[in-house]
Parts: structure tokens; sequence; C-alpha cells
């Protein structure tokens, strides 16, 4: 192995450690627990998968741009992430799913640049923005035009593992740990929704008539 | 942390004595897209970013963000972390306290799913270590510590009310045996009140006691502990809301009363039914239930029956959000009104998606922010004017306070009733006598 494949397996492993014990006292750090005699089941798959469907949060649905463009840039993110790993383990790909993602992560970074742009543009966002914020935006986009980069010239593969590596470092402890908080956050609201009887998928519907 | 005071201390304390894993996630989980704007009262009615529900959720994450990370510590401006400084505190006290009803739209809407009513109450539990709950909303919850009720009305005086209402209720349904049994014990129910109930809006007693008269319930009221609010949980004191709801508790037991029926309320509902568990540490020994429940099992079983007729007016419904959104109790209201009313109109959004009307938070008893409440309630008028209803039900009464004064300033023209005013215009009576339903007592 390369040093800057050692790097990335060195900033890996770290990002397991920490996420695993972030993750942990997450869901295991206390208030999953509810004395109240419950209502409705835990609502905890429904929390994770139709409760987040765009006609059923006004998030989505009333910023439908902003919503698309967020989750275009994602799933840029994953793709890049994909593509990083694949390149570590020099696996062999067909060219065209090369080809495809590199034109997709051309999209995606542009789609991260537009929201930077937004938070900087947007006085409301500004007001309540921290250069983390600013910076977490940047430095995945960068990622996924570095991902690019080296898709279409391999020879950019290691710099792209020294980039990730720190990427993985930097994701704990700034605003990006939202990815190891955000099934959680989901988790514990499926719960209280769910017990509560207003996510209660399977709950009693007797009323209804 | 050196530098703060025994106050902050204690303030931070508070934070660190809630932080849990659900706490320290929702803590950690908002990524500042600021798309729950719309989906907030205050900033759709007022359009400022401090009212972004992401902003007042950042009120108390900052502090966190400064005190308990590892960037915090090393670089806090980095990462928008915050000392818990004069400025900070005064920035807390207006968005906390007066720029959010808890309603938790928000978070329903919010597009990671922030517990943002947690992390307002969690700020409010800081804010009352260091003195700072509104005046208003902390006399209100020492009346009821110290007197029994909110509104420190004296035992004898709520006791020369009901007696008053009981007449009323024989000459009403022409049965001289019709009762507000007081303070009887081995009851199935007992009822609870809102204190402004007797103080100011006695009939909405009288309509609930006609309805248990028509059902042949078996019930009581505690004329020593009856009152459903906790404002405790507005003002953010765990240890205050625990009293309160520890001795509707007791006061159940002591009289061997099987069902603790809350009266009208959302907060109330929301604080003795879900949080009141979690507080003590144990169950309520009865079910807790709402009477909007018992009401809807009432026509289920056949226990009332209605005559949709007498209400011919065109009826729309506010979902209080405590009761709804937060408690869960969503369709058995619909349930009631579809068989008490000939034209009921659903408002738009409605259920778990409904508006707050901008009394909730506590709102109510803290008149330095009257005006901002009312600004806010607009969005709630208008919802009602779309209707073009003539009566505006709804199950809580700190919703009625509001809507009467949101009824006056915007010209509605409305009539506001609870459920149990509307249950009882529609009670059919006439083949009822007591002891019919002797048997069905459980």
């Amino acid at each position: 192995m390369s040093t800057a494949q050692w790097f990335l397996l060195a900033g890996f492993t770290v990002f397991i450690v920490v996420s695993a014990y972030m993750i942990a006292r997450s869901l295991l750090g206390g208030g999953v627990g509810d004395l109240a005699v419950p209502k409705g089941r835990p609502a905890v798959l429904y929390s994770l998968t139709c409760a987040m469907l765009p006609w059923k949060k006004e998030s989505a649905r009333l910023h439908a741009a902003v919503y698309f463009l967020g989750v275009g840039y994602h799933i840029g993110t994953f793709l890049s992430f994909f593509w990083m790993i694949a390149l570590f383990f020099d696996t062999n790909l067909p060219a065209i799913a090369a080809s495809a993602s590199a034109g997709l992560l051309g999209f995606t970074s542009v789609f991260g640049v537009v929201l930077a742009l937004r938070r900087m543009i947007n006085p409301k966002l500004r007001y309540f923005s921290s250069p983390d914020d600013y910076f977490s935006n940047l430095v995945v986009t960068g990622f996924q035009a570095l991902t690019l980069a080296a898709l279409l010239d391999r020879s950019l593969a290691p710099a792209l593992f020294v980039y990730g590596g720190i990427l993985l470092l930097y994701i704990p402890v700034g605003k990006l740990r939202h990815a190891l908080y955000f099934a959680s956050a989901r988790f514990h609201l499926g719960l209280f929704y769910g017990r509560r009887g207003v996510w209660s998928v399977r709950g009693d519907r007797s009323w209804r008539q | 942390m050196r530098d703060l005071t025994a106050e902050q201390r204690k303030s931070l304390k508070a934070l660190e004595k809630r932080l849990n894993g659900r706490l320290r996630t929702h803590l950690s989980s908002c990524v500042h897209c600021g798309l729950c704007g719309e989906s907030c009262t205050y900033y759709l009615h007022y359009r400022e970013a401090k009212f972004i529900p992401g902003n007042k959720a950042d009120q108390v994450a900052r502090l966190y963000r400064r005190y308990y990370t590892v960037l915090g510590r090393l670089a806090p401006r980095w990462i928008g972390a915050r000392d818990l400084d004069a400025k900070a505190i005064e920035e807390m006290v207006d968005v906390i306290f007066g720029g959010c009803s808890m309603c938790g739209r928000c978070s329903l809407h919010c597009s990671i799913g922030v517990d943002i009513p947690l992390l307002v109450r969690t700020a409010r539990a800081m804010l009352l270590e260091l003195g700072l709950v509104p005046k208003g909303l902390q006399a209100t919850v020492d009346a009821a510590i110290s007197s029994g009720n909110n509104m420190a009305i004296p035992r004898e005086e709520l006791i020369d009310t009901l007696r008053w209402l009981e007449e009323d209720l024989r000459l009403e349904v022409g049965d001289n045996r019709a009762a507000i049994p007081l303070d009887a014990s081995g009851k199935h129910v007992l009822y609870t009140l809102n204190p402004r109930e007797p103080k100011f809006f006695p009939l909405s007693i009288s309509a609930q006691a006609k309805i248990f008269y028509a059902a042949q319930e078996s019930w009581t009221i505690s004329t020593n502990c009856y009152d459903v609010t906790n404002y405790a949980y507005f003002s953010g004191s765990d240890d205050e809301a625990r009293e309160l709801a520890q001795r509707l508790y007791a006061e159940a037991a002591k009289l061997r009363a099987e069902t603790l029926v809350l009266a009208e309320c959302g907060h109330g509902y929301r604080a003795t039914r879900w949080e009141a568990p979690n507080w003590i540490g144990k169950a309520s020994p009865q079910p807790v239930v709402s009477v909007v429940e018992l009401i809807a099992e009432y026509i289920r079983t056949g226990r009332i029956r209605l005559d949709p007729s007498r209400n011919q007016k065109r009826v729309t419904l506010h979902d209080p959000c405590n009761l709804v959104r937060a408690g869960g109790v969503i369709e058995e209201q619909r349930f009631v009104l579809k068989r008490a009313v000939t034209d009921f109109v659903e408002m738009t959004p409605n259920r778990a998606d409904n508006f707050c009307c901008g009394g909730g938070g506590g709102q109510l008893a803290m008149s330095e922010y009257r005006d901002r409440r009312i600004g806010v309630g607009e969005i709630k008028a208008e919802q009602i004017r779309r209707t073009g209803a003539r009566v505006v039900v709804t199950p809580c009464h700190n919703c009625v306070d509001q809507l009467m004064e949101l009824n006056q300033v915007y010209k509605l023209n409305v009539e506001i009733k609870t459920v149990a005013e509307v249950v009882a215009d529609a009670l059919v009576l006439e083949d009822r006598k007591i002891g019919d339903h002797e048997s069905s007592k459980r």
C-alpha cells in the first residue's frame, strides 16, 4: 500500500472508532425509554422511510429546488465515497460506470457550490451560520470534485485518499457529524411520535369513521 | 468555565443533568439549512431570522458545543459555539420564551428530525436556573404549587361555584338527583378542571357535568387537587412539573378513582399523560385519559346519544398542539364533532400538521410578549376565516383564551367552544333516568 492509502486507512480507523462511540452514546446513552403507557407502536421504520417523503415534509414540499439540490448533493457524496473505496482496492469497474459517475459528480459538485452560495447570499441563513457551515459545505464539494478528477485521471487517486482521510477525521467534530446522528435523530423521533400514536401506522384507526 | 458565575454554572449543570443520548443526538443534528422557517408561525408572521426554529435550537446547541465538545473548547468561533455570557442569555430569553410556543410543528417538518421543543425546554430549564423565567409564567407555577391551582382559587369559592352549577344542572335536566359529586371515593372517574373554568367559564363545567349525567357516569371532582394545568412544563422546571403531576396521581389514588380524566387542556394532557411518568419515575397507577377520548367512547358505546340538528352552524376544529401533535389524540374529537354537528369543516392544514394558535408554550402567561402572540395568531385567524365557520371548537382552554382574543382582534365573528359544550348542546336526554346504567358501571 502507498503512503496515501495508509493515511486513508488510518483516518478511516479513527473515524470508525469515534463514530461507533458517538452512535452508541446516542442510542444507548439514555432517553430511549418511556414510562408512559404507549398509545401506538414505535414508528422507527416509518420515521426513516415514509415520513421522509418530500410530500410529507414542508422542508421539502415548500422548498423543492433546495430539496432536490440537497438530495443530489448527498448522492454525490455517497458516490464519491464509493469510488474512493473502489480506487483504494483498485477494483476494475466498467469504464462506462466511471464516466457516468464522473458526469453525475460534475452536477452534484455544482449543486454543492449553489448550496454554499445560497448560504452566503441569504441573510437569514447567514444569521445563524458559522464558519464550519461554509467549510463543511466546501470541503465535501471539494471531495466530490476531486473524486471526479480522480475518475478522469487515476494519477490523482493518492490525493483523493489523503483528502478522504482528512475528511473522515473531520466528520465527527464539525457540522458533518449530522451524518452520524441523522439516523439516530430519526430513530428518537420515530419512538416519540410512534408511542404517542401520532405516527402509529398500525395503531387504532377505529375513530376514523 | 472558570469565568462563569455560580448561577451560570448551575445553568450549565441543568443542561448536563439532562444530557442523555436523545438530547445529545438532537443537539448535534441540525445542519442549519433553515428550511424549518416556513413551518414556524413566528417566522411566517415576522420573517425575522431569529425566529427560524434552527436558530432556536442553536440557542442551546451552541452552549453544548462550547462546553461539551472538543472543537468547541479549542476553536469555539469556528463551529459557532458561544459562551454563556450576558448577550447570549439576553438572546435566549427573547427567542426561547418570547419567540416559541413549543408547538413542535418544526420538528415534524425538519429535514433531519431535530426535536426542537425538547431543545427549547432544555434552554428554558437553563434560564430557570438563572432566575430568568418571565414573571407571569413563574407566578402561575408558584400559585399552582402554593395554593393547589394556578389561579389560587380558595377551596370554598370552588365549592360554592360547583354547588351553584349543580343546582343549575338539576334545573336544566329536570332531575333532582343530577349531581356534581365532590371528593367522593371509589368512583370510576376523577375529573380534573382547568382553574379558569370555575373562575371565568363555569358553563364548560356544566356542559361536562351534563354529559356525565347523560352517560350515567360514576364520577367526582376533588376540591383539594383538581388543576389539570402544569405550567412548570413551560417554565422548564422538572421538579415543579413532577410535583404538580404527582399531586394529581396521588389524589386519584387517595380517592380510589379508577381513571384520571383530564379536562380539555392540551399541555395538561401532555404533561400528565405523557411526561409525568418520566418525571416521577413510574407509570400512573390508573389510566390517564383526555375527556375527549372518554366522550368519544360514550358515543361509540351508546352511553350518550346526540342530535346533531341542535348544532346547525358551520363548525371547524382547532387542534391543540400538545393534545394532537405531541399527544396523539387526533381522531377522537373529529369522531365526536361529526356526530354532534350538522356542518363540520376542517381547517387546512389540520391534525398533526395544524398551526399553533399562538397561545401555547406559556405565552398566555407572559404579558410582555402579548403583541407578538397576537401577531403570530394571525395565521390561525386566517385559517379560521377560510373555513367560513361560525363556531370554532377546540379541546383546550388555553387555546380557547387565545382564540377569543384573536376573534376580537381579527374580527372573526365566531363563537369559541370546547368539545364538551358542543356535545352538551346536542345531548338527547329524554329517555335517560338515573339508574339506567347502574349495571354497566365499570
